[in-house]
Protein backbone atom coordinates (compact mmCIF):
# COMPACT_ATOMS: atom_id res chain seq x y z
CA UNK A 1 0.00 0.00 0.00
CA UNK A 2 1.10 3.06 -0.36
CA UNK A 3 0.05 6.69 -0.14
CA UNK A 4 0.85 9.35 -2.79
CA UNK A 5 -0.90 12.40 -4.65
CA UNK A 6 -3.37 11.66 -6.48
CA UNK A 7 -6.08 12.93 -8.67
CA UNK A 8 -10.32 12.91 -7.96
CA UNK A 9 -10.90 9.59 -5.87
CA UNK A 10 -7.55 9.17 -4.33
CA UNK A 11 -6.48 9.51 -0.94
CA UNK A 12 -9.45 10.25 0.56
CA UNK A 13 -10.35 8.04 2.76
CA UNK A 14 -8.02 7.92 6.46
CA UNK A 15 -5.80 5.23 6.65
CA UNK A 16 -4.43 4.01 10.36
CA UNK A 17 -1.44 5.05 11.38
CA UNK A 18 0.65 4.42 14.84
CA UNK A 19 2.95 7.37 16.95
CA UNK A 20 5.78 6.25 17.19
CA UNK A 21 7.78 9.07 18.54
CA UNK A 22 6.73 12.46 20.31
CA UNK A 23 9.68 15.08 21.05
CA UNK A 24 8.50 18.27 22.89
CA UNK A 25 10.26 21.32 20.97
CA UNK A 26 8.69 24.08 22.71
CA UNK A 27 5.39 24.65 25.60
CA UNK A 28 3.21 24.22 22.85
CA UNK A 29 4.88 22.48 20.00
CA UNK A 30 5.73 18.87 19.58
CA UNK A 31 7.08 16.59 16.95
CA UNK A 32 5.51 13.69 16.61
CA UNK A 33 6.84 10.35 14.34
CA UNK A 34 4.27 8.31 12.34
CA UNK A 35 4.11 5.01 11.19
CA UNK A 36 1.27 4.30 8.74
CA UNK A 37 -0.13 0.58 9.40
CA UNK A 38 0.80 -2.70 7.29
CA UNK A 39 4.19 -1.30 6.54
CA UNK A 40 2.07 1.69 4.66
CA UNK A 41 4.60 4.41 2.84
CA UNK A 42 3.73 8.02 2.45
CA UNK A 43 5.13 9.19 -0.44
CA UNK A 44 5.60 13.02 -0.79
CA UNK A 45 7.19 15.98 -1.69
CA UNK A 46 8.82 18.67 0.60
CA UNK A 47 6.18 20.99 1.84
CA UNK A 48 3.20 18.66 1.61
CA UNK A 49 0.98 18.24 3.88
CA UNK A 50 -1.73 15.17 5.34
CA UNK A 51 -5.13 15.56 7.08
CA UNK A 52 -4.18 14.31 10.38
CA UNK A 53 -7.91 12.79 12.04
CA UNK A 54 -8.20 11.76 15.54
CA UNK A 55 -11.54 9.31 16.04
CA UNK A 56 -14.28 11.65 18.04
CA UNK A 57 -12.42 14.70 17.38
CA UNK A 58 -12.07 15.58 13.89
CA UNK A 59 -9.24 16.66 11.46
CA UNK A 60 -6.75 19.05 11.04
CA UNK A 61 -3.84 19.85 7.71
CA UNK A 62 -0.33 19.63 8.90
CA UNK A 63 2.82 20.16 7.12
CA UNK A 64 5.16 17.29 6.79
CA UNK A 65 8.54 18.36 8.58
CA UNK A 66 10.26 15.48 7.69
CA UNK A 67 12.17 15.02 4.91
CA UNK A 68 11.27 12.14 1.89
CA UNK A 69 14.26 11.08 1.96
CA UNK A 70 15.33 10.31 5.36
CA UNK A 71 13.07 7.42 5.94
CA UNK A 72 10.72 5.79 4.03
CA UNK A 73 9.02 3.98 6.90
CA UNK A 74 8.00 6.85 9.12
CA UNK A 75 7.25 10.88 8.43
CA UNK A 76 7.26 13.30 11.23
CA UNK A 77 4.55 16.71 12.24
CA UNK A 78 5.33 19.32 13.83
CA UNK A 79 2.12 20.25 15.76
CA UNK A 80 1.48 23.19 17.71
CA UNK A 81 -1.85 23.38 20.29
CA UNK A 82 -3.80 26.11 18.73
CA UNK A 83 -7.28 24.69 19.17
CA UNK A 84 -9.13 21.62 19.84
CA UNK A 85 -7.66 18.81 17.81
CA UNK A 86 -4.29 19.72 18.31
CA UNK A 87 -4.77 19.58 22.55
CA UNK A 88 -5.95 16.60 21.54
CA UNK A 89 -2.91 15.38 19.99
CA UNK A 90 -0.83 16.56 22.39
CA UNK A 91 -2.31 14.62 24.97
CA UNK A 92 -1.64 11.28 22.72
CA UNK A 93 1.08 8.45 23.63
CA UNK A 94 3.55 6.59 21.77
CA UNK A 95 1.74 3.26 20.49
CA UNK A 96 -1.60 5.67 19.95
CA UNK A 97 -3.69 5.05 16.71
CA UNK A 98 -4.54 7.99 14.88
CA UNK A 99 -6.07 8.43 10.97
CA UNK A 100 -4.20 10.17 8.33
CA UNK A 101 -4.89 10.73 4.40
CA UNK A 102 -2.94 12.56 2.01
CA UNK A 103 -0.24 13.94 1.43
CA UNK A 104 -1.99 17.39 -0.41
CA UNK A 105 -0.97 19.85 -1.87
CA UNK A 106 1.50 20.70 -5.23
CA UNK A 107 4.87 20.67 -3.02
CA UNK A 108 8.20 21.99 -3.31
CA UNK A 109 9.34 22.48 -7.12
CA UNK A 110 12.74 20.73 -6.23
CA UNK A 111 13.69 20.22 -10.04
CA UNK A 112 13.48 23.43 -10.27
CA UNK A 113 15.92 24.54 -7.64
CA UNK A 114 18.42 22.22 -8.84
CA UNK A 115 22.08 23.80 -10.23
CA UNK A 116 21.22 26.84 -8.20
CA UNK A 117 21.71 28.55 -5.15
CA UNK A 118 18.89 28.09 -2.40
CA UNK A 119 17.84 31.03 0.22
CA UNK A 120 15.17 29.55 2.56
CA UNK A 121 13.43 31.95 4.81
CA UNK A 122 11.97 30.24 7.99
CA UNK A 123 9.77 32.57 10.52
CA UNK A 124 8.43 30.88 13.80
CA UNK A 125 5.97 27.79 12.54
CA UNK A 126 7.64 28.36 9.11
CA UNK A 127 10.02 26.05 10.03
CA UNK A 128 7.56 23.18 10.44
CA UNK A 129 7.31 22.68 6.21
CA UNK A 130 10.63 24.08 5.54
CA UNK A 131 12.76 21.70 7.52
CA UNK A 132 11.51 19.27 5.14
CA UNK A 133 13.05 20.98 2.26
CA UNK A 134 16.17 22.11 4.57
CA UNK A 135 17.04 18.26 5.26
CA UNK A 136 16.00 17.15 1.38
CA UNK A 137 18.75 19.96 0.21
CA UNK A 138 21.05 18.20 2.79
CA UNK A 139 20.86 14.49 1.74
CA UNK A 140 21.28 15.48 -2.00
CA UNK A 141 23.76 18.40 -1.41
CA UNK A 142 25.79 18.14 -4.34
CA UNK A 143 22.74 19.46 -6.42
CA UNK A 144 22.68 22.42 -5.01
CA UNK A 145 24.49 25.82 -5.05
CA UNK A 146 25.42 27.70 -2.13
CA UNK A 147 22.55 26.91 0.85
CA UNK A 148 21.45 29.90 2.83
CA UNK A 149 19.18 29.27 5.70
CA UNK A 150 17.53 32.09 7.61
CA UNK A 151 15.33 31.89 10.90
CA UNK A 152 13.45 33.80 13.09
CA UNK A 153 11.60 33.40 16.06
CA UNK A 154 9.85 35.56 18.18
CA UNK A 155 12.01 34.53 21.68
CA UNK A 156 15.05 32.01 22.38
CA UNK A 157 12.41 29.44 23.61
CA UNK A 158 10.05 29.65 21.01
CA UNK A 159 12.94 28.48 18.47
CA UNK A 160 12.00 24.86 16.68
CA UNK A 161 14.08 22.21 15.82
CA UNK A 162 16.65 23.41 18.14
CA UNK A 163 19.04 20.11 17.95
CA UNK A 164 18.34 20.36 14.33
CA UNK A 165 19.93 23.92 13.56
CA UNK A 166 22.87 23.12 15.47
CA UNK A 167 23.35 20.04 13.76
CA UNK A 168 22.93 22.67 10.58
CA UNK A 169 25.32 25.14 12.06
CA UNK A 170 28.09 22.04 12.40
CA UNK A 171 27.42 21.39 8.66
CA UNK A 172 29.97 23.46 7.01
CA UNK A 173 28.17 22.57 3.93
CA UNK A 174 25.41 25.18 4.30
CA UNK A 175 25.38 28.94 6.45
CA UNK A 176 22.20 29.15 8.97
CA UNK A 177 21.51 32.70 10.20
CA UNK A 178 19.10 32.63 13.62
CA UNK A 179 17.46 35.83 14.86
CA UNK A 180 15.16 36.54 17.82
CA UNK A 181 12.64 39.35 17.84
CA UNK A 182 13.22 39.78 21.88
CA UNK A 183 16.47 38.15 23.61
CA UNK A 184 16.62 36.85 26.71
CA UNK A 185 19.92 36.15 28.22
CA UNK A 186 22.05 33.95 27.64
CA UNK A 187 21.61 35.01 24.22
CA UNK A 188 24.46 35.48 21.45
CA UNK A 189 22.77 35.35 18.17
CA UNK A 190 21.21 38.16 16.27
CA UNK A 191 18.68 40.55 17.29
CA UNK A 192 15.80 42.13 15.70
CA UNK A 193 13.24 41.04 12.41
CA UNK A 194 14.44 38.24 9.95
CA UNK A 195 15.00 40.99 7.33
CA UNK A 196 17.94 41.83 9.34
CA UNK A 197 19.55 38.61 8.18
CA UNK A 198 19.81 39.57 4.37
CA UNK A 199 22.88 41.62 4.66
CA UNK A 200 24.48 37.28 5.12
CA UNK A 201 23.21 36.48 2.00
CA UNK A 202 25.23 36.57 -0.90
CA UNK A 203 24.39 34.48 -3.89
CA UNK A 204 24.35 33.93 -7.66
CA UNK A 205 21.17 36.09 -7.97
CA UNK A 206 20.12 35.85 -11.61
CA UNK A 207 20.50 31.82 -10.80
CA UNK A 208 19.33 31.70 -7.07
CA UNK A 209 15.45 31.14 -5.76
CA UNK A 210 14.42 31.42 -2.27
CA UNK A 211 11.76 28.97 -0.27
CA UNK A 212 9.58 31.62 2.41
CA UNK A 213 7.37 30.39 5.25
CA UNK A 214 6.16 32.83 7.95
CA UNK A 215 3.52 34.36 9.43
CA UNK A 216 1.16 36.35 6.89
CA UNK A 217 3.25 39.52 7.69
CA UNK A 218 6.34 38.06 7.04
CA UNK A 219 5.94 37.82 3.28
CA UNK A 220 5.96 41.20 2.41
CA UNK A 221 8.69 42.66 4.11
CA UNK A 222 11.04 39.54 3.09
CA UNK A 223 9.74 39.11 -0.72
CA UNK A 224 11.32 43.02 -0.85
CA UNK A 225 14.50 42.00 0.16
CA UNK A 226 14.80 39.44 -1.71
CA UNK A 227 13.87 41.21 -5.10
CA UNK A 228 16.56 43.40 -3.60
CA UNK A 229 18.84 41.39 -3.81
CA UNK A 230 18.06 40.74 -7.73
CA UNK A 231 16.14 37.43 -7.53
CA UNK A 232 13.36 36.92 -10.43
CA UNK A 233 9.74 36.81 -9.36
CA UNK A 234 9.73 33.27 -10.36
CA UNK A 235 11.96 32.12 -8.58
CA UNK A 236 10.68 33.42 -5.20
CA UNK A 237 8.56 30.51 -3.65
CA UNK A 238 5.51 31.31 -1.01
CA UNK A 239 4.45 28.15 0.80
CA UNK A 240 0.43 30.12 1.62
CA UNK A 241 -0.88 28.77 4.45
CA UNK A 242 -4.97 28.99 4.66
CA UNK A 243 -7.46 26.89 6.40
CA UNK A 244 -7.70 23.73 4.36
CA UNK A 245 -10.62 21.28 5.45
CA UNK A 246 -11.03 18.82 2.46
CA UNK A 247 -7.55 18.72 0.66
CA UNK A 248 -8.98 17.57 -2.29
CA UNK A 249 -9.87 21.03 -3.85
CA UNK A 250 -14.13 20.97 -3.19
CA UNK A 251 -14.95 22.96 -0.17
CA UNK A 252 -13.73 26.20 -1.26
CA UNK A 253 -12.14 26.90 2.31
CA UNK A 254 -8.75 27.80 0.85
CA UNK A 255 -9.84 29.18 -1.99
CA UNK A 256 -8.34 32.48 -2.89
CA UNK A 257 -9.65 34.13 -6.22
CA UNK A 258 -9.71 30.97 -8.61
CA UNK A 259 -7.21 28.70 -7.12
CA UNK A 260 -7.37 26.11 -4.34
CA UNK A 261 -4.49 26.17 -1.75
CA UNK A 262 -4.48 22.96 -1.11
CA UNK A 263 -4.21 21.59 -4.49
CA UNK A 264 -3.05 24.22 -6.32
CA UNK A 265 -0.63 25.55 -3.69
CA UNK A 266 0.47 25.51 -1.01
CA UNK A 267 3.20 27.02 -3.05
CA UNK A 268 3.19 29.49 -5.37
CA UNK A 269 5.90 31.72 -6.99
CA UNK A 270 5.46 35.23 -5.98
CA UNK A 271 4.88 35.79 -9.79
CA UNK A 272 1.79 34.13 -9.27
CA UNK A 273 1.08 34.80 -5.65
CA UNK A 274 1.37 38.60 -6.24
CA UNK A 275 -1.53 38.23 -9.01
CA UNK A 276 -3.97 37.12 -6.55
CA UNK A 277 -5.74 40.26 -4.50
CA UNK A 278 -5.76 39.02 -0.70
CA UNK A 279 -2.70 36.31 -1.40
CA UNK A 280 -0.46 38.41 0.52
CA UNK B 1 25.95 28.89 20.24
CA UNK B 2 24.94 30.04 23.46
CA UNK B 3 23.29 28.36 25.86
CA UNK B 4 19.84 30.02 24.41
CA UNK B 5 19.12 27.53 22.28
CA UNK B 6 20.18 24.50 24.46
CA UNK B 7 22.69 23.50 26.21
CA UNK B 8 22.89 19.84 23.98
CA UNK B 9 25.96 18.54 21.67
CA UNK B 10 25.23 17.53 18.58
CA UNK B 11 25.50 15.43 16.77
CA UNK B 12 25.50 13.31 20.28
CA UNK B 13 28.38 10.70 20.17
CA UNK B 14 27.60 9.20 24.02
CA UNK B 15 26.31 6.04 24.48
CA UNK B 16 25.38 3.94 27.47
CA UNK B 17 27.00 0.54 28.06
CA UNK B 18 26.00 -1.63 31.23
CA UNK B 19 25.28 2.13 33.07
CA UNK B 20 27.99 3.49 31.92
CA UNK B 21 28.25 6.44 29.80
CA UNK B 22 31.03 6.97 26.89
CA UNK B 23 31.47 10.14 25.49
CA UNK B 24 31.76 8.25 22.09
CA UNK B 25 31.40 4.46 21.18
CA UNK B 26 34.24 3.61 19.75
CA UNK B 27 36.85 2.10 22.50
CA UNK B 28 40.36 0.16 21.60
CA UNK B 29 40.28 -3.62 21.66
CA UNK B 30 42.26 -5.36 23.97
CA UNK B 31 45.68 -6.38 23.00
CA UNK B 32 46.12 -4.11 20.76
CA UNK B 33 46.43 -0.55 22.98
CA UNK B 34 48.68 -1.70 24.91
CA UNK B 35 48.66 -0.27 28.32
CA UNK B 36 47.46 2.39 26.93
CA UNK B 37 50.41 4.59 27.91
CA UNK B 38 52.40 3.03 24.79
CA UNK B 39 49.58 5.09 23.06
CA UNK B 40 49.79 8.37 24.30
CA UNK B 41 52.00 10.01 22.63
CA UNK B 42 50.82 9.58 19.17
CA UNK B 43 46.75 9.75 19.99
CA UNK B 44 44.52 11.94 22.35
CA UNK B 45 43.41 9.27 24.73
CA UNK B 46 40.38 11.99 25.63
CA UNK B 47 39.21 11.54 22.34
CA UNK B 48 38.16 7.94 22.60
CA UNK B 49 35.16 6.25 24.38
CA UNK B 50 37.24 3.84 26.20
CA UNK B 51 40.53 2.21 26.50
CA UNK B 52 40.21 -1.48 26.89
CA UNK B 53 43.67 -2.36 28.56
CA UNK B 54 45.33 -5.82 27.22
CA UNK B 55 44.33 -9.02 29.17
CA UNK B 56 45.70 -8.73 32.88
CA UNK B 57 45.63 -12.31 35.03
CA UNK B 58 46.96 -12.92 38.29
CA UNK B 59 50.33 -13.67 37.85
CA UNK B 60 52.79 -11.86 35.24
CA UNK B 61 52.88 -14.07 32.13
CA UNK B 62 55.77 -14.22 29.37
CA UNK B 63 53.75 -15.30 26.44
CA UNK B 64 54.35 -17.63 23.53
CA UNK B 65 57.63 -18.13 21.55
CA UNK B 66 58.51 -16.18 18.69
CA UNK B 67 57.54 -15.65 15.92
CA UNK B 68 54.13 -14.87 17.45
CA UNK B 69 52.51 -12.15 14.68
CA UNK B 70 52.02 -13.12 10.87
CA UNK B 71 50.44 -11.11 8.35
CA UNK B 72 47.84 -12.97 6.00
CA UNK B 73 45.62 -11.60 3.47
CA UNK B 74 43.62 -8.44 4.56
CA UNK B 75 44.48 -9.63 8.56
CA UNK B 76 46.73 -10.79 11.10
CA UNK B 77 47.49 -13.92 12.77
CA UNK B 78 48.96 -13.69 16.30
CA UNK B 79 49.48 -16.14 19.20
CA UNK B 80 51.17 -13.71 21.49
CA UNK B 81 49.72 -15.86 24.20
CA UNK B 82 48.84 -13.03 26.66
CA UNK B 83 51.79 -11.65 27.97
CA UNK B 84 51.34 -9.23 30.09
CA UNK B 85 52.76 -7.65 33.66
CA UNK B 86 50.36 -9.09 35.93
CA UNK B 87 47.43 -7.82 38.29
CA UNK B 88 50.01 -6.24 40.75
CA UNK B 89 52.11 -3.83 38.47
CA UNK B 90 49.33 -3.19 36.46
CA UNK B 91 47.25 -1.58 39.06
CA UNK B 92 50.42 0.50 40.65
CA UNK B 93 52.22 1.28 37.38
CA UNK B 94 49.46 1.26 34.78
CA UNK B 95 46.84 2.17 35.97
CA UNK B 96 47.70 5.58 37.59
CA UNK B 97 48.48 7.03 34.19
CA UNK B 98 45.31 6.04 32.35
CA UNK B 99 43.02 7.53 35.42
CA UNK B 100 44.31 10.93 34.87
CA UNK B 101 42.57 10.97 31.27
CA UNK B 102 38.97 11.72 30.55
CA UNK B 103 38.74 8.60 28.60
CA UNK B 104 37.17 5.38 30.20
CA UNK B 105 39.37 2.75 31.13
CA UNK B 106 38.18 -1.35 30.66
CA UNK B 107 40.15 -3.44 32.13
CA UNK B 108 40.47 -7.18 30.06
CA UNK B 109 41.07 -9.83 32.44
CA UNK B 110 41.09 -13.92 31.97
CA UNK B 111 42.12 -16.70 34.30
CA UNK B 112 42.94 -20.20 34.11
CA UNK B 113 40.31 -21.52 36.73
CA UNK B 114 37.43 -20.02 38.34
CA UNK B 115 39.27 -19.30 41.39
CA UNK B 116 42.01 -17.44 39.66
CA UNK B 117 39.39 -15.15 38.13
CA UNK B 118 37.49 -14.74 40.90
CA UNK B 119 40.68 -13.15 42.95
CA UNK B 120 41.54 -11.25 39.72
CA UNK B 121 37.94 -9.74 39.96
CA UNK B 122 38.37 -8.69 43.29
CA UNK B 123 41.92 -7.11 42.72
CA UNK B 124 40.52 -4.86 40.02
CA UNK B 125 36.59 -4.45 41.61
CA UNK B 126 38.89 -2.64 44.46
CA UNK B 127 41.37 -0.67 42.48
CA UNK B 128 40.52 2.99 41.63
CA UNK B 129 39.81 4.33 37.95
CA UNK B 130 38.39 1.40 36.62
CA UNK B 131 34.95 1.87 34.97
CA UNK B 132 33.95 -2.15 34.02
CA UNK B 133 35.64 -5.06 33.02
CA UNK B 134 35.52 -7.01 30.36
CA UNK B 135 36.20 -11.21 30.79
CA UNK B 136 37.87 -13.07 28.06
CA UNK B 137 36.76 -16.27 28.25
CA UNK B 138 37.72 -17.89 25.18
CA UNK B 139 41.49 -16.30 24.14
CA UNK B 140 42.57 -19.31 21.58
CA UNK B 141 46.13 -18.92 22.13
CA UNK B 142 46.29 -20.33 25.45
CA UNK B 143 48.51 -23.46 24.97
CA UNK B 144 47.99 -24.61 28.90
CA UNK B 145 45.27 -27.26 28.27
CA UNK B 146 42.67 -25.07 30.22
CA UNK B 147 38.73 -25.78 29.37
CA UNK B 148 37.86 -22.74 27.12
CA UNK B 149 34.68 -21.46 28.81
CA UNK B 150 33.49 -19.74 26.30
CA UNK B 151 33.07 -22.42 23.52
CA UNK B 152 30.27 -24.24 26.26
CA UNK B 153 27.31 -22.99 27.45
CA UNK B 154 27.45 -24.28 30.84
CA UNK B 155 31.17 -22.84 31.57
CA UNK B 156 30.09 -19.89 30.29
CA UNK B 157 27.24 -19.50 32.78
CA UNK B 158 29.55 -20.44 35.87
CA UNK B 159 32.17 -18.83 35.19
CA UNK B 160 30.47 -15.78 34.73
CA UNK B 161 27.65 -15.78 37.75
CA UNK B 162 30.12 -16.97 40.07
CA UNK B 163 32.58 -13.85 38.89
CA UNK B 164 29.60 -11.30 38.87
CA UNK B 165 27.82 -12.03 41.83
CA UNK B 166 31.04 -10.41 44.09
CA UNK B 167 31.38 -8.07 41.50
CA UNK B 168 30.71 -4.25 42.00
CA UNK B 169 31.86 -3.44 38.54
CA UNK B 170 30.13 -3.62 35.64
CA UNK B 171 30.79 -6.74 33.83
CA UNK B 172 31.67 -7.15 29.82
CA UNK B 173 32.29 -10.78 28.73
CA UNK B 174 33.96 -11.14 25.40
CA UNK B 175 32.85 -13.99 23.33
CA UNK B 176 34.27 -16.48 21.33
CA UNK B 177 33.64 -16.55 17.46
CA UNK B 178 34.99 -20.28 17.44
CA UNK B 179 31.40 -21.98 18.71
CA UNK B 180 29.11 -24.09 16.99
CA UNK B 181 26.48 -21.88 17.87
CA UNK B 182 27.32 -18.31 19.13
CA UNK B 183 23.79 -17.15 20.70
CA UNK B 184 23.98 -20.21 23.01
CA UNK B 185 26.99 -18.52 24.82
CA UNK B 186 25.26 -15.16 24.50
CA UNK B 187 22.57 -16.29 26.01
CA UNK B 188 24.68 -18.38 29.16
CA UNK B 189 26.60 -15.36 29.56
CA UNK B 190 23.23 -13.22 29.95
CA UNK B 191 21.71 -15.88 32.45
CA UNK B 192 25.04 -15.63 34.05
CA UNK B 193 24.53 -11.75 35.04
CA UNK B 194 26.69 -10.09 32.19
CA UNK B 195 26.50 -6.39 32.11
CA UNK B 196 27.46 -6.64 28.50
CA UNK B 197 28.59 -8.99 25.42
CA UNK B 198 31.50 -7.64 23.42
CA UNK B 199 32.01 -9.86 20.07
CA UNK B 200 34.14 -11.30 18.51
CA UNK B 201 37.30 -12.05 19.97
CA UNK B 202 39.84 -13.70 17.29
CA UNK B 203 39.52 -16.47 15.12
CA UNK B 204 41.47 -19.51 15.13
CA UNK B 205 43.79 -20.03 12.33
CA UNK B 206 47.12 -21.14 10.86
CA UNK B 207 49.54 -20.02 7.91
CA UNK B 208 52.08 -22.40 6.64
CA UNK B 209 55.89 -21.24 4.87
CA UNK B 210 56.20 -24.09 2.31
CA UNK B 211 59.77 -23.16 1.83
CA UNK B 212 60.36 -24.70 5.17
CA UNK B 213 57.24 -26.52 5.78
CA UNK B 214 56.73 -25.24 9.14
CA UNK B 215 53.82 -23.29 11.24
CA UNK B 216 54.63 -19.70 10.17
CA UNK B 217 53.94 -18.96 14.00
CA UNK B 218 55.46 -20.86 16.56
CA UNK B 219 52.90 -22.09 18.24
CA UNK B 220 51.24 -23.29 15.28
CA UNK B 221 47.91 -21.96 15.80
CA UNK B 222 46.56 -18.52 15.93
CA UNK B 223 44.41 -15.72 16.20
CA UNK B 224 42.93 -13.93 13.15
CA UNK B 225 41.92 -10.42 12.90
CA UNK B 226 41.65 -7.45 10.56
CA UNK B 227 39.03 -6.91 7.85
CA UNK B 228 39.05 -10.30 6.91
CA UNK B 229 37.07 -11.39 9.63
CA UNK B 230 34.95 -8.81 9.35
CA UNK B 231 31.88 -10.50 7.54
CA UNK B 232 31.65 -12.87 10.33
CA UNK B 233 31.92 -10.67 12.89
CA UNK B 234 29.02 -8.71 11.86
CA UNK B 235 26.61 -12.09 11.06
CA UNK B 236 27.81 -12.42 15.15
CA UNK B 237 26.89 -9.27 16.14
CA UNK B 238 23.30 -9.25 14.14
CA UNK B 239 22.56 -13.10 15.68
CA UNK B 240 24.12 -11.79 19.48
CA UNK B 241 21.75 -8.36 19.43
CA UNK B 242 18.41 -10.65 18.43
CA UNK B 243 19.13 -13.35 20.60
CA UNK B 244 19.66 -11.36 24.05
CA UNK B 245 18.72 -7.72 25.96
CA UNK B 246 21.72 -6.90 26.56
CA UNK B 247 24.46 -4.14 25.32
CA UNK B 248 26.42 -5.58 22.38
CA UNK B 249 29.84 -3.98 21.71
CA UNK B 250 30.63 -4.75 18.32
CA UNK B 251 34.73 -5.68 16.90
CA UNK B 252 36.28 -7.61 14.16
CA UNK B 253 37.68 -5.37 11.40
CA UNK B 254 37.09 -2.44 11.95
CA UNK B 255 38.95 -0.09 9.94
CA UNK B 256 37.01 3.28 9.02
CA UNK B 257 33.46 4.90 10.35
CA UNK B 258 31.65 3.07 8.17
CA UNK B 259 32.58 -0.27 8.94
CA UNK B 260 32.09 0.67 12.53
CA UNK B 261 28.53 1.90 11.41
CA UNK B 262 27.80 -1.26 9.94
CA UNK B 263 27.98 -2.82 13.72
CA UNK B 264 25.77 -0.55 15.05
CA UNK B 265 22.80 -1.04 12.07
CA UNK B 266 23.27 -4.55 13.03
CA UNK B 267 23.05 -4.05 16.73
CA UNK B 268 26.54 -2.55 18.65
CA UNK B 269 25.56 0.04 20.87
CA UNK B 270 29.27 0.66 20.66
CA UNK B 271 32.30 -0.76 18.82
CA UNK B 272 36.16 -1.74 19.51
CA UNK B 273 38.49 -0.98 16.95
CA UNK B 274 41.95 -3.58 17.08
CA UNK B 275 44.00 -4.58 14.18
CA UNK B 276 43.38 -0.65 12.53
CA UNK B 277 45.48 0.26 15.39
CA UNK B 278 48.89 -1.28 14.41
CA UNK B 279 48.37 0.83 11.00
CA UNK B 280 47.28 4.02 12.16
CA UNK B 281 47.28 4.97 16.39
CA UNK B 282 44.90 7.71 15.36
CA UNK B 283 42.46 4.81 13.47
CA UNK B 284 40.49 5.36 16.51
CA UNK B 285 39.74 9.34 16.28
CA UNK B 286 39.38 9.67 12.76
CA UNK B 287 36.63 6.97 13.21
CA UNK B 288 35.24 9.15 15.81
CA UNK B 289 35.45 12.25 13.46
CA UNK B 290 33.83 10.23 10.10
CA UNK B 291 30.79 9.13 12.75
CA UNK B 292 30.30 12.83 13.44
CA UNK B 293 30.32 13.95 10.00
CA UNK B 294 28.28 10.99 8.82
CA UNK B 295 25.60 12.10 10.78
CA UNK B 296 25.95 15.95 10.01
CA UNK B 297 25.49 14.88 6.58
CA UNK B 298 22.32 12.73 6.83
CA UNK B 299 20.72 15.16 9.86
CA UNK B 300 21.07 12.65 12.51
CA UNK B 301 21.11 13.90 15.94
CA UNK B 302 22.19 10.73 18.03
CA UNK B 303 24.51 7.87 17.34
CA UNK B 304 22.49 5.68 19.80
CA UNK B 305 19.61 6.00 17.06
CA UNK B 306 21.39 4.18 14.41
CA UNK B 307 21.84 0.94 16.56
CA UNK B 308 19.71 -1.90 14.82
CA UNK B 309 18.13 0.09 12.43
CA UNK B 310 18.88 -2.54 10.13
CA UNK B 311 16.01 -2.84 7.61
CA UNK B 312 14.21 -6.75 7.64
CA UNK B 313 12.92 -6.36 4.08
CA UNK B 314 13.46 -5.53 0.95
CA UNK B 315 10.86 -3.71 -0.87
Amino acid sequence: MSLSAGGYGQNMLPVAATITGIDRLTDKDCVFSIRLSKGGILRFRASQFVILSLFGIGEAPISISSSPLDSEKSFELCIRVVGNLTRAVHRLSVGDKVGIRGPYGNGFPMERIEGRDVVIVAGGLGLAPLRSLIRHVIHERDRYGRVIVLIGAKRPQDILFKEDILLWEANPSIEVHLTVDVAVPPWDKHVGVITKLFRYVDVDSLNAVAAVVGPPIMYRFVVSEILNKGLFEGNIYLSLERRMRCGIGKCGHCQINGIYLCQDGPVLSYMEARKLKEAL
Amino acid sequence: MGQAIGDVTVPDLSVDIAGIKLVNPVMTASGTFGYGEEFAPYVDLNGLGAVVVKGISLQPKPGNPTPRIVETAAGMLNSIGLQNIGVERFVEEKLPFLSGFGTRVIVNFFGDSIDEYRELAAVLDGADGISALEMNISCPNKEEGWLEFGTRPELTYRVVNEIKKRLRLPLIVKLSPNVTDITTIARAAEDGGADALSLINTLSGMAVDIETRRARLANVIGGLSGPAIKPVALKMVWQVFNAVKLPVIGIGGIMTYEDALEFMMVGASAVQVGTANFIDPEVSIKIVEGMKEYLVNKCILRIRDLVGVLESEYD
